[in-house]
């Protein structure tokens, strides 16, 4: 067999030059052939890569910019601008859902252009395109779900703008819907010079596009719903606290910018709503509120109708600040007027009784108003006034109104002058105590005294009725409180030194606020103080309101548990006058209780009606705790007292408060007593 | 660009007028359509053909214009799709031709076009820094005789003669 092989001879004779030269063309011929194929499927990958990836960075820019936004109107001038860009069409055009119109789109102003003068008249027209709702039919692709190619738009008849983009020389149209789950919140439109489809991918690619910035839109709407829902009380659907603070705010610093008035401020308060609430339950006082709610939106609805002057120059917005507060402002240039006649209203549309639960109920209000007389620098000083207004007409009874007045700021001064003199007396120690002399009725014997407080203001002395009242709303009670404690302990440290060994040891009462008492610190307080001062917590007794008992009784009893380890006697203050239930003393830890002096005060020899008490005295020794009375005035009270077994009594019967050094006069001269009308005695 | 002038040059000549036109102008001559080259050799080129021909550099870049186009169309069938008259291929060079351009070859130079259209004339005015005016005219000429239009392209401002910017004219016969 012939072989190709090393030594094989070539069979072919050699050709001559010319026929060589013709095989070297044909050689070099088709070398160029193949180049050009190659060349051609080079093209054709890069453009592929090229296509492929343009597509990629424009979903990708578009999508970036979509989760980053919250502002769709933003991320549609990107998306128009990058389409229009990476696609090359001349110009590209936003229409937006109509939120007046469902179904209706109507021009977004944006747009992107890059054409000729001769498609301005297309343009203008775009940026004012109407699509009325109803128009979405095979013809109108405004509306689909998916971006659509319309070829021929210069010729298609349902197509508006058809003559003017045939002299823009617009040929056909891509529109790409934005979606947000089936609803088309926008659409983009984009217009070609040419009629070349674009192909699938580029129109799953502009899909794509579109889904993403919907998600905007999703975004924005869902950030509406929760801004629109933290504003609205959510059973009356009024505006709440959050929604007036920001329109008051905003009326006031308008008013203000304008050198005009504030408008005028309304609050209105129900009275007997927790009533309503603890009989029927909460559901009825929801009903109610609701029912309250609808009364008021009535009365706004026509305020017209008895406005007499200017009556669409007025702007009322009602609010419903928390459980039955709700709230007026009433702005425009009879607000003064207005908002009184709206007060009157409000109590007249509650005559009538409503019914909740088959219940006739009648509620009324109490209404605070407040008039802007160019004195507020700030709304919140407004605010204050009308409320305070509500809590006087609260304070008048039921269905008031009160108008925060000159006298009311006067009133107002004064008590924050009072709160701020007394805030420097803490700190400079304006106080002094004085002492009532407590005595054992039978033996009237000495036991202790009481520590009361009395105010050095400007060189005359104050009764505590005059300022503790102020002391406590404003807080300078707790400051008080321990400057009381601390002298007590001195005081009671001295008087030890003076008469020691007494047995059982003397013992100064210390009364204690609600609120020092509620302070979570307070036995810390009272357990420093003893150390300061080196006072023997027997020498001391503290006593609480029965109103400070009953405010949190779980606290108060290990309060009270924690004092009397200390081996500090405990007392209830003023007891019957703070309602609290019999059955519920007995689980507080105490060991005396103060029969409040109202008790004591009004029985004489010819009226004497002593049941109570007697009651109180016997429920007192059943639950083995030892009585005091206070206010004892006459000999027929103390012989009474004394006969009902009552143990301790104090009052001018004995004495009036002393000054230390008087208390102390008394302790050296008569330490065992008797001590009636000890003050003749240091008298004398 | 090279390789349709290479492609021009030898369908009119044949394969050894390319060869004499390399050697005369110094061009380099290995040219690959993905390449990138020198405006300079391409100019030199059209200046030796002017030199052997006897026209001038411009005539010979328009004449190279009216023969390239249906060679890149039949080169680039998709610059061409959808686009079925002289009009709206002028039209869509910024838009679609251009951009087609730029896929396959990144980096591509390609102008932009300004329009003013009327009935019978599109006016086309860009900045031709490459001096490749002629070779656009030729182009659009060629567009013409493909569609088998009748009318003519005219360059009446140049910016390599003063003009702000290059205009090209077609106009189309009544």
């Amino acid at each position: 067999m012939n072989q190709l092989g090393k030594n094989a001879s070539w069979p072919f004779p050699e050709s001559p030059a010319d026929e060589r030269i013709a095989q070297l063309e044909r050689r070099l011929e088709r070398e160029r052939r193949a180049r050009q194929e190659a060349e051609r499927l080079a093209e054709s990958g890069l453009r592929d890569l090229y296509v492929s990836r343009a597509r990629i960075e424009l979903l990708n820019g578009i999508s970036v910019r979509a989760n980053e936004s919250d502002d769709p109107m933003e991320v549609l001038r990107l998306a128009v601008r990058e389409i229009c860009t990476t696609l090359g069409f001349p110009f590209g055009n936003v229409l937006i859902a109509d939120p007046d119109a469902p179904g209706a789109m109507r021009a977004a102003g944006i747009s992107f252009a890059r054409t000729c003068d001769s498609a301005q008249p297309f343009i203008k027209a775009s940026h004012e395109v109407v699509i009325p709702a109803g128009a979405d039919d095979d013809e109108q692709p405004l509306m689909q779900q998916v971006p659509v190619w319309t070829p021929h738009i210069d010729t298609l008849e349902s197509f508006d703008r058809a003559r003017l983009a045939r002299l823009a020389s617009f040929k056909a149209m891509l529109t790409v819907p934005v979606l947000s789950g089936r609803d088309v919140e926008a659409v983009l439109e984009f217009f070609s010079m040419d009629l070349r489809e674009p192909e699938l991918e580029l129109l799953d690619v502009l899909l794509q596009a579109g889904i993403q910035i919907g998600g905007v839109f999703r975004r924005r709407h869902h950030a509406d719903r929760l801004r629109e829902s933290a504003l609205t009380d959510p059973l009356t659907g009024l505006p709440n606290r959050a929604a007036f603070a920001q329109n008051i705010e905003r009326c006031f610093r308008e008013r203000r910018a304008a050198d005009e008035p504030a408008p005028s401020l309304l609050f209105i308060d129900l009275d007997g709503f927790k009533l309503v609430n603890d009989t029927l339950g909460h559901q009825a006082g929801d009903q109610l509120l609701v029912d309250m709610a609808a009364k008021l939106r009535t009365l706004v609805a026509n305020a017209n109708a008895f406005e007499d002057e200017n009556p669409a120059a007025s702007n009322v917005q009602l609010a419903r600040l928390a459980g039955d507060e709700f709230t007026l402002i009433v702005d425009g240039p009879d607000r003064a007027a207005l908002a009184e006649r709206f007060a009157a209203e409000i109590h007249l549309s509650l005559r009538q009784p409503q019914w909740l639960e088959q219940n006739p109920v009648r509620v009324t209000a109490s209404i605070g108003v407040a008039h802007d007389d160019g004195q507020y620098t700030t709304v919140s000083d407004m605010l204050r006034d009308a409320d305070l207004a509500m809590y006087e007409a609260k304070s008048l009874g039921s269905e008031r109104t009160v108008i925060f007045d000159q006298k009311m700021r006067n009133n107002l001064q004064s008590r924050l002058t009072l709160v701020n003199d007394l805030r420097t007396a803490c700190e400079n120690g304006d106080f002094i105590l004085h002492y009532q002399p407590i005595l054992a009725l039978d033996t009237e014997e000495l036991v202790g005294f009481e520590a009361l407080v009395r105010w050095k203001r400007a060189g005359v002395i104050v009764p505590p009725s005059d300022f503790i009242a102020a002391a406590e709303e404003s807080g300078v009670i707790t400051l008080l409180g321990q400057w009381v404690m601390r002298e007590a302990c001195k005081t009671a440290v001295r008087w030890h030194q003076l008469v020691p060994g007494r047995e059982p040891p003397l013992r100064i009462s210390i009364n204690v606020a609600p609120r020092q008492f509620l302070q979570p610190t307070f036995v810390q307080q009272v357990r420093e103080i003893l150390e300061e001062t080196g006072a023997d917590p027997r020498w001391i007794g503290i006593e609480i309101t029965e109103g400070a008992a009953i405010t949190k009784p779980h606290h108060t009893a290990r309060v009270l548990e924690e004092l009397r380890a200390l081996n500090i006697q405990v007392g209830l203050d003023d007891f019957g006058t703070g309602y609290s239930s019999l059955s519920r003393l007995q689980t507080i830890p105490i060991d005396n209780i103060k029969i409040d002096q109202s008790f004591v005060r009004t029985q004489t020899r010819t009226n004497a009606q002593w049941s109570v008490v007697k009651a109180m005295l016997d429920l007192a020794h059943a639950l083995q705790l030892r009585v005091v009375v206070e206010g004892l005035e006459t000999e027929f009270q103390r012989e009474e007292l004394t006969a009902f077994g009552c143990e301790y009594g104090q009052g001018y019967l004995f004495s009036k408060p002393l000054t230390e050094e008087d208390a102390a006069a008394l302790l050296i001269e008569r330490p065992e007593g008797p001590f009636r009308h000890m003050e003749q005695l240091i008298g004398s | 660009m090279f390789n349709v002038l290479e492609e021009v040059v030898t369908d009119a000549y044949g394969p050894e007028a390319w060869d004499s036109l390399l050697c005369m102008s110094g061009a380099e001559g290995a040219y690959s359509s993905l390449g990138t080259y020198s405006d300079n050799e391409f100019h030199a080129i059209a200046e030796a053909t002017a030199a052997l021909t006897g026209q001038t550099a411009a005539e010979v870049l328009q004449a190279f214009g009216e023969s390239a186009l249906p060679i890149m169309v039949s080169r680039f069938p998709a610059f061409m799709e959808g686009v079925s008259d002289t009009r709206t291929f002028l039209l869509s060079l910024n838009s679609s031709i251009h951009p087609e351009i730029r896929k396959i070859f990144a980096g591509a130079a390609c102008p932009h076009f300004k329009y003013a259209i009327g009935d019978d004339v599109v006016q086309i005015t860009y900045h031709s820094r490459r001096r490749f005016c002629d070779i656009a005219q030729g182009l659009a000429r060629g567009a013409l005789a493909h569609f088998g239009e009748n009318g003519d392209v005219s360059h009446p401002e140049c910016l390599h003669h003063g003009a702000e910017a290059c205009r090209l004219d077609v106009r189309w016969a009544a």
